[in-house]
This record gives structure tokens, sequence and C-alpha cells, in this order.
């Protein structure tokens, strides 16, 4: 396994919003006419260089939340900025890991990782140049011609991750991304998440179930409640990274939230 | 010591056992060839039915001209000619056009009537029709080519003949391409739209490769219609080579045994196409058979 130690980093300063979402809503219509309000009224500045963890019950809209973002669907009202500019279709800019990983079966891990570079048209030795680098950081170096199939699913999502980031996203989007790992694999790649985000920290959107993941990951953690999905509270998490999960205000942080969840 | 007799005696039962399986395939067959033997002696009529030994040794001479209508094998190398055009042309079009109809509801809406419609149409049904559209026009008509060495090749894949097959085989290749490209998950699409890709992307790198696996069956498929479809071409009046044609001629001639020889090649030039597609999938296609 890859080190994963995490050291403590400078966090850098913020530089201004990077996603506004404005008045956010989206109303889907069952078959029978019946509409279901899965987000409503939405309003967020996420701040460049932010870790932003979306946590909310299932259903309450979070995942809908980041595929609007990401271009994938459109709101019903309201809009979503980047850097002013209103997101109608996916961009680059903006990558996405999804809960399950998505690698293409019929490509090996390097041409997984450098299919955002290959899409872009440049020259396939700098594509695998790219992957390769982005392989190492995610302590995946020897595993370049496996293919999925052949890889357990924390390995899967690396590979994911890795894909993300080779395309140089400033913002990436995560969709529980640990959700479908076991306790300890998933532990594992929240400290590898954050070492790697330390190196130049880009945007994050995180979204959730996990109370504990949030608290240990976030500069700001947005509690969402369900029917209609609204944010119900935005609480700051102040305290230094790496954080220590035996601190009693770390366990104090989660139970607040999960009373919060629990209403 | 007795570790080692031990380990040569599993060793033992395994060719055993091995022996065992091949014998069993090669039962059925065995019996038949003596049954077969058994009648022909008795009925003592090589037309209605042949011994076993002349069609066998003709079967094993492939290079040789038995009726004055060419060799076995030339007369299969037209046929297999006819059928790989009809059916390239087939996968060239039902491909893509399924996999647009699959990917795509409106095309899917504008197109889906007339083809289901067209689907039930048997191959021969074609054949008036065919033959009035395109007459004995050959690709050495279409092509220009009047003599050489090429010209008695290409003037032997008639322009009608391809069109049947390219019926035969268009329907299952259209079919399943229809079904390939439904069956790819929306997420991979998701995830190449997200890292920056066109239409254009999607079509080539996600939605091909991803229906490959489903798109192998129907050329499959395809083939072994396509393969039938020549046979039956062949026997129209006015057909001059092929193994079809071989088939009837010698029927005419009362040369069972050759009708027999003829019908066994059809057979086992299908089941080797088949077989080498089979394997071609299974080569190509790992992530999928493995994954």
């Amino acid at each position: 396994m890859a080190q994963t130690q995490v050291f403590p980093f400078q966090k850098k300063a913020p530089a201004g919003t990077v996603l506004l979402i404005d008045h956010l809503s989206k109303t889907f219509f069952l078959k029978n006419g019946q509409a279901i309000e899965a987000l409503k009224e939405i309003h967020l500045e996420i701040q460049e260089n932010e870790f932003f963890c979306l946590v909310g019950p299932s259903g309450c809209g979070k995942s809908t939340l980041l595929r609007i973002i990401a271009g994938l669907e459109q709101p019903t009202s309201g809009a979503v900025f980047y850097r002013g500019e209103r997101i109608e279709k996916p961009r680059r800019e903006i990558g996405m890991v999804f809960q399950h990983y998505t690698l293409l079966p019929w490509r090996n891990v390097e041409d997984n990782v450098a299919l955002g570079l290959e899409l872009r048209g440049r020259p396939r030795r700098e594509c695998l140049e790219v992957a390769h680098k982005f392989l190492r950081i995610m302590g995946l170096e020897g595993f370049a011609k496996a293919y999925p199939y052949e890889l357990s699913g924390g390995m899967q999502q690396r590979v994911a991750i890795a894909r993300a980031l080779a395309n140089e996203p400033e913002v990436l989007l995560m969709d529980e991304p640990f959700g479908a790992l076991d306790a300890h694999t998933r532990i594992l790649l929240q400290k590898e998440l954050l070492r790697i985000w330390s190196l130049d920290q880009p945007t994050i959107i995180f979204v959730t179930h996990s109370v504990d993941e949030a608290v240990y990951l976030a500069d700001r953690i947005g509690v969402m409640e369900r029917r209609p999905g609204r944010i119900k509270e935005i609480i700051p998490v102040d305290f230094p990274r790496p954080r220590d999960r035996a601190l009693p205000e770390y366990g104090r942080l989660c139970q607040r939230l999960l009373d919060l969840l629990g209403d | 010591m007795e570790k080692y007799q031990s380990l040569s005696w599993t060793r033992g039962t395994e060719i055993w056992s091995s022996l065992k399986d091949q014998a069993l395939t090669l039962l059925v067959p065995l019996l038949c060839l003596l049954a077969w033997k058994f009648y022909a002696s008795r009925l003592d009529n090589p037309v209605v039915l042949p011994y076993p030994e002349t069609v066998l040794s003709i079967f094993f001479q492939p290079w040789k001209d038995v009726v004055g209508q060419g060799s076995l094998l030339q007369n299969m190398g037209i046929s297999l000619a006819r059928v790989l055009a009809g059916f390239f042309l087939a996968i060239l079009v039902g491909v893509p056009v399924g996999l647009l109809m699959g990917y795509c509801p409106l095309l899917f809406k504008l197109f889906n009537g007339v083809l289901n419609f067209l689907r039930f149409v048997a191959p021969l049904a074609w054949m008036p029709l065919t033959l009035l559209w395109f007459g004995i026009a050959s690709l050495a008509t279409l092509w220009g080519i009047n003599e050489g060495p090429a010209y008695h090749w290409l003037n032997n894949i008639k322009l009608a003949m391809v069109f049947l097959i390219f019926i035969g085989a268009f329907f299952p290749i259209w079919i399943e391409s229809i079904h390939a490209a439904q069956s790819v998950d929306r997420r991979f699409i998701e995830a190449a739209l997200v890292l920056g890709a066109s239409s254009r992307d999607v079509f080539f790198k996600v939605l091909l490769p991803g229906a490959a696996p489903h798109i192998v069956n129907g050329i499959r498929v395809g083939l072994g219609i396509a393969w039938r479809t020549v046979i039956s071409a062949e026997m129209i009046p006015g057909s001059l080579a092929g193994l079809g044609y071989l088939v009837w001629y010698s029927y005419s001639l009362w040369r069972t045994e050759v009708v027999l020889v003829g019908m066994a090649y059809i057979g086992i030039i299908g089941g080797a196409l088949d077989l080498f597609f089979r394997w071609l999938a299974q080569r190509e296609l790992h992530w999928f058979y493995r994954g």
C-alpha cells in the first residue's frame, strides 16, 4: 500500500468565489404527474481552494445537485455559475469522480487515466506521460497495464481519481466516492485524498452520507435535509489537519451533525 | 516413493478421462457412419444413398474437378467471396445505423417502423426485385473490368447475390447493434462527457467499444444467415459457380455423392467462420468475458 501519511499543511487563503449556486431548484415529475421537489432554493458560494462537503440523508438531492454543477442535468430554475459563466453542459475545468468508479472496462489503467488529455487531442506520448505522473501520485505504479476488472474496488477508485486529476480540473466534484468501499480502504483513501489535495488544493465538493467523513475532510460542511432538498445549515470546521478522530471536539461536531440530520 | 506413485496414478486417470471425453464426442458420428455404411450396402443404390467411402474419397480430395464445374475449393472460394462482400456491407451499414438508433430515441422513432417491417421479408423473397434491379451485373461490371484473372472472380460476384446476402445479414446485425447501444452503461457516457467528450468522441470512444460484445453476437448470427442465403441464391437459374450451385448441378447429374460432399463443406465452412469470430471476440473482448 502506498504511504498515506498526511503532513500538516498551510491552507491557501481563499481567493474568491469559484462556484456560485444561485437559487437553484430542481423538480422531477413522476409518471403519474406528481411533482417531486428534489432541490429547493439552494444558494451556495464555494470559495477557491475550498474543501466543501455535502452531507444528508439519501434522497435529499445531494447527488442531483452535484450532477447539475457538473452540467449533466439542467435545473428547473436558478443556475450555477463557474467564475461568472453559466454552466449548461459539462466543461473541462470541472471534473467528477463517481461512486461507481465508471472506468471504461475496455481500456487499461493508463488509457483510462489518459482519456481526458486524449479527448483534447494531445499527442499520445504526452497523454501517457501525464497519466503516469498521476498514477505515481495515486500510488499506482506498476498497474498501468492492468485492466479495471483485475483491480479491487479501492484500486479502481484510485484510478478514477487519477483520471479526474490528470484532466487538471479547477473544481473536483466527488459523488460518494468511497461509499462502496470497506471501512479500512475508506479511511486510507480519505488520508490519500487529503494528501493529494494539499499538493495544489483544487476546489473540491464532496458528497457523502458519512458524518465522520465530512468532519475529517471538510473546510465547511453543508447539511442537507430532504423533501424538499434544502441546505439546512452550513458548518465551518476549523481544527487543523490531519484531524484526530479521538479529540473530544471531533466527536462533539460529529454528534452535532447527527442531531441536525436526525431532526 | 508412495507419493510419486500416487501422483502418477492421478495423472493416469486424468489422461484416461480426457480420452473418454474425446471418445464420447466421436461416438455418435461413428455410429452414424456405421449405420450409413450398413444401409448403403443393403440398399445398393448410390443415387438414393451413396457409399460412405465414395463420399469420403471426394471429401478428402477437394482440389479435384469432379463434375466438370471447377474443383470444390474453387467453388468454395467463390461462395466465400460473395458472402464476405455482402456481409461486410451489412456490418458497414448495420452497426452505425443500429448504434445511432439505440443511442438517439429520435432516430429510433424515425426508422424503427420501416426497418422492423422489412425485417420479416425473407432474403429470398427479394429475389425477383433484386434480379429486376441488378440483372446479371457483377462487381466486374461495376468496376469496368473485362478481362484478366481478376475478371473471373469479380464476374462471379453478382450484385444481385451481394444484395441478397446483405439483406440477410443486415437485420440481425442492425437489431443487435440497437440493443448493444442501449446496453452501454449511461454512466460510462457521463464519465466521458465530464472529461470533455464531444458527441463524436462518445460514439467512437464509448458507444462503439462498449457495445462491441453485443455487436459481435449480431455479427455471428448475421454471418450464419449470410452463408445460408448464398447457398440458396446460388441455386437460382442462371448461377454458374459456388458451393450451392455445385450441389444443385450435381443433383441434376444424379451425382448424390457430390451433393453430400457439398453439404458437408457448407456446414464445415459455416462452423469455421463462426469459430473464428468467437475466437476473435474472446481475444479482443477479454474485459467483457473475464470482467
